[in-house]
């Protein structure tokens, strides 16, 4: 196809694509506010009801994690038992560097007393803290986690962008009132002759970053006053994989983290097949027994001294 | 040396370099800008790896030499002969790249059959980026240069014409008569270059990051897993196929030909509405247009081409599907694709009517030519005959359809661009384009802008079509 024989000035061009472009910066403005009108209405879902319910949450017990999370930690009960509002913020995929976010989030509007991280690896493509993007330029932490990339500081120039993936669920989800409770429980049992086992989740992508996201997890509570614990959740033989629970017991160790493992081999009352959904998650039934568990952890961590804060960093300093 | 990905054109990092090459290429004399396009060409290969520019290299310069040989002689003789350094060059660079291990497994299968079973080495060899698009286009000039049919050249203006950024990675499978006469003279630049530029880059980009990236995601998770999906998982992630293939390729070649245009440089059009073809003739007319032709032109015409008729015409016809299945990869899976599109040519051939121009009959052949080329994409899809295999046993599998929530965001768009490709066919989008109103111009622009920002998957994929 040949473009010969012009039929557009020069002049009608430039006219037509700057007019273009300033529709489109006037558009990303005006869109992106009501955007954010829409995002504060949303209580309710997976994707944006689940961040917005733990930040207005006020919990002071703040379950951090990814599916595991979610799924294992009742925390009506745990309130109900230990007289503090507890609140499961685990989201599906989501891992140490979204969980960096979402306790910022969280301690903006109240600090937490404990946070307890449930491990585990779900960072890989590194793009799990792009949930976080609606509090893009609110939040310092959350702009530092987003702004690391300058790929990701020129998209997230456009307000628009910033709820990338989130509309269709933003929309669905509009005027609901935000959800009291984090946990979901699950349904269906692994049959009772069904044998642990299999290969540990996969922990490929892993690499200094990881520890040092993790480090900076537990700066991040200790300089909010927050005490931090680490839990590995019992799994069916879908463990997470060995580089990644190396630098768990690493950080742990070095950092003075409390690390509790919640598996069943430690755990007699949970080595039954029947209490799980899933190689990796507790069913209703297994979550209500570890959840007993972990009030009494709880109640344990609370009762130990306070944790010196750690300073803030100077404005400037890497973070 | 750590091996990158590909700088593909729907990344930020392919945006920088492109304004960067559209600084340069504006500010310098035409010398300069040849130049700089081959400079940055290079780059923009060796980007991947830069290891791999080598075989660019062999293989274009092979071509230049085996060329001019050609040209400055008339003995027959030595002109078959440096035809075949070429080919053996260009062919053998294939084959060691692409093909050794497929057919040393192969005849270890083979040999299995009787019982034998030879430990047979095998090289592992990484596939360099458009490997096949680069020889096939370097080495098409060296038979026109034997055919007489084009000039020769310097090693300079066929080594720019091999690199030329644009199209070396995924086509369009260019010609020299075509694109290397434009690079040979002085280019203007119009507005209206720019202007349908800017209209193809949107379109391809809307196509690969909206569509074709979001339905990836849905169609791994079933041909990934088929023993656990229902059939009619299995066939909707079918027909997601062939909606994610068509939109990441022709996303590409539409960005490719966009690309190209801001320089004031014409390349041939890869695609047009394919799935709009009323039968599998006028599908091959409209999918991937610049290998048809080069097959065409390059094997089925030197067979005989249709010229012969009865066994001779048939057996050209498969042979050129046959390979055309192979030139996608190494395995039989695309080798049967290739045969099952050779045959439903076959059938064409022998049925020999014209396809219906309008109403329903014509829809009609549009749906069933369509089902026949989703039928062929599944064995084009699965990784082994035995994969392809058992996604057409569970294909009459019940049980629920695999709910994916992100799916919903392909919705609207998916909707858009089949609603774009009917109305537009025969045109490609800024000819359309050009002949409505301003504003529907704008209108689409300012959508299509809006859903690349809501609906862009996040994790940038990269091309299918690179990786043949």
């Amino acid at each position: 196809m040949t473009t010969e024989g012009t039929t557009l000035s020069a002049r009608t061009v430039a006219a037509r694509l700057t007019g273009f472009a300033l529709l489109l910066v006037l558009l990303d403005a005006g869109a992106g506010r009501l955007l954010d009108a829409v995002h504060a209405t949303v209580g309710k879902g997976q994707l944006v009801g689940e961040v917005n319910s733990a930040i207005r949450s006020r919990a002071d017990v703040l379950v951090l994690g990814a599916s595991t999370a979610l799924h294992h930690y009742d925390d009506r009960a745990l309130t109900d038992r230990l007289g503090l509002r507890v609140f499961a913020g685990g989201v599906n995929g989501r891992g140490v560097i979204f969980s960096r976010g979402l306790l910022a989030l969280v301690a903006a509007v109240h600090p937490p007393r404990l946070v307890v991280f449930d491990v585990s690896y779900s960072d890989r493509d590194r793009t799990s803290a792009q949930l976080l993007s609606p509090f893009y330029g609110h939040d310092p932490t959350v702009t530092g986690i987003l702004a690391r990339d300058w790929r990701n500081r020129v998209k997230l120039a456009s307000h628009v962008y910033r709820y990338n993936g989130l509309l269709l669920p933003m929309l669905s989800n509009r005027g609901t009132p935000p959800m009291t409770w984090g946990y979901e429980p699950l349904d269906g049992a692994l049959p009772a002759d069904a044998a642990p086992g299999g290969a540990p989740r996969p922990d490929d992508g892993l690499g200094p970053w990881f520890e040092r996201e993790l480090r900076q997890l537990v700066n991040d509570a200790r300089r909010l006053g927050a005490r931090i614990v680490f839990v590995e959740s019992p799994t069916w033989g879908g463990r997470i994989g060995p580089r990644a629970m190396a630098a768990y017991e690493r950080v742990a160790r070095e950092m003075d983290v409390p690390f509790h493992h919640l598996t069943p081999e430690r755990c007699p009352e949970l080595a039954h097949a029947t209490l799980y959904r899933d190689r990796v998650h507790l069913n209703h039934l297994g979550a209500t027994i570890f959840t007993r568990r972990v009030a009494d952890l709880v109640e344990q961590e609370l009762a130990r001294p306070a944790p010196t804060p750690v300073a803030r960093p100077a404005p400037g300093a890497p973070r | 040396m750590a091996r990158g990905p590909p700088m593909i054109f729907s990344s930020l990092d392919f945006v920088v370099f492109l304004l960067a090459v559209l600084f340069l290429y504006r500010l310098l004399p035409f010398r300069g800008q040849n130049v700089m396009l081959l400079a940055a060409s290079l780059l923009f290969y060796g980007w991947w790896d830069w290891r791999y520019l080598g075989l660019l290299l062999l293989s274009a310069l092979t071509d230049a030499t085996a060329s001019a040989r050609i040209g400055s002689t008339e003995d027959a003789g030595r002109r078959r002969a440096w035809l075949l350094v070429s080919l053996s060059v260009n062919l053998g660079v294939l084959g060691l790249f692409k093909y050794l291990d497929f057919f040393v497994r192969s005849a270890g299968d083979l040999l299995g059959l009787f019982g034998l079973h030879p430990s047979l080495p095998l090289l592992h060899l990484v596939l360099p980026v458009g490997l096949s698009f680069f020889t096939f286009q370097s080495m098409a000039y060296t038979i026109d240069v034997y055919r007489r049919r084009t000039e020769v050249v310097s090693t300079f203006d066929h080594l720019r014409f091999v690199a030329f950024f644009p199209v070396l990675l995924a086509g369009p499978i260019e010609r020299h008569e075509h694109l290397l006469e434009q690079l040979r003279r002085p280019r203007r630049v119009t507005a209206e270059h720019v202007y349908r530029g800017v209209i193809l880059i949107l379109w391809g980009l809307f196509k690969k990051v909206v569509i074709a990236d979001n339905l990836a995601p849905y169609v791994d998770a079933v041909y990934g897993n088929v023993a656990t999906h229902s059939g009619v998982s299995v066939a909707l992630a079918t027909y997601l196929f062939a909606f994610q293939i068509y939109c990441d390729f022709s996303g590409y070649s539409d960005m490719a030909v966009g690309i190209a245009r801001l320089m004031g440089i014409e390349v041939v059009f890869n695609f047009q509405a394919p799935y709009l073809a009323r039968d599998i003739q006028e599908f091959w007319r409209r999918w991937h247009v610049s290998l048809s032709t080069w097959l065409r032109d390059y094997i089925f015409m030197p067979l005989g081409g249709a010229f012969q008729e009865g066994a001779r015409e048939w057996r050209n016809i498969l042979v050129v599907f046959l390979a055309c299945g192979l030139w996608h990869g190494a395995s039989w899976t695309y080798v049967v694709w290739g045969g099952l599109h050779g045959v439903y040519m076959l059938i064409w051939r022998l049925r020999g009517k014209r396809p219906p121009r309008r109403g329903l009959k014509r829809w009609i052949a549009i749906l069933v030519t369509f089902h026949e080329v989703l039928f062929a994409w599944i064995f084009f899809r699965a990784g082994t005959l035995a994969h392809a295999g058992e996604v057409l046993r569970a294909l009459g599998r019940p049980g629920p359809l695999f709910h994916d929530p992100l799916l919903a965001n392909v919705a609207l768009p998916l909707l858009l661009m089949v609603g774009v490709e009917i109305a537009k066919d025969p045109l490609q989008l800024d000819e359309w384009l050009l002949r409505r109103r301003a504003w529907v111009t704008l209108a689409l622009g300012l959508l299509v802008v809006a859903l690349i920002v809501l609906f862009a998957a996040q994790s940038g994929l990269s091309f299918i079509y690179f990786k043949y």
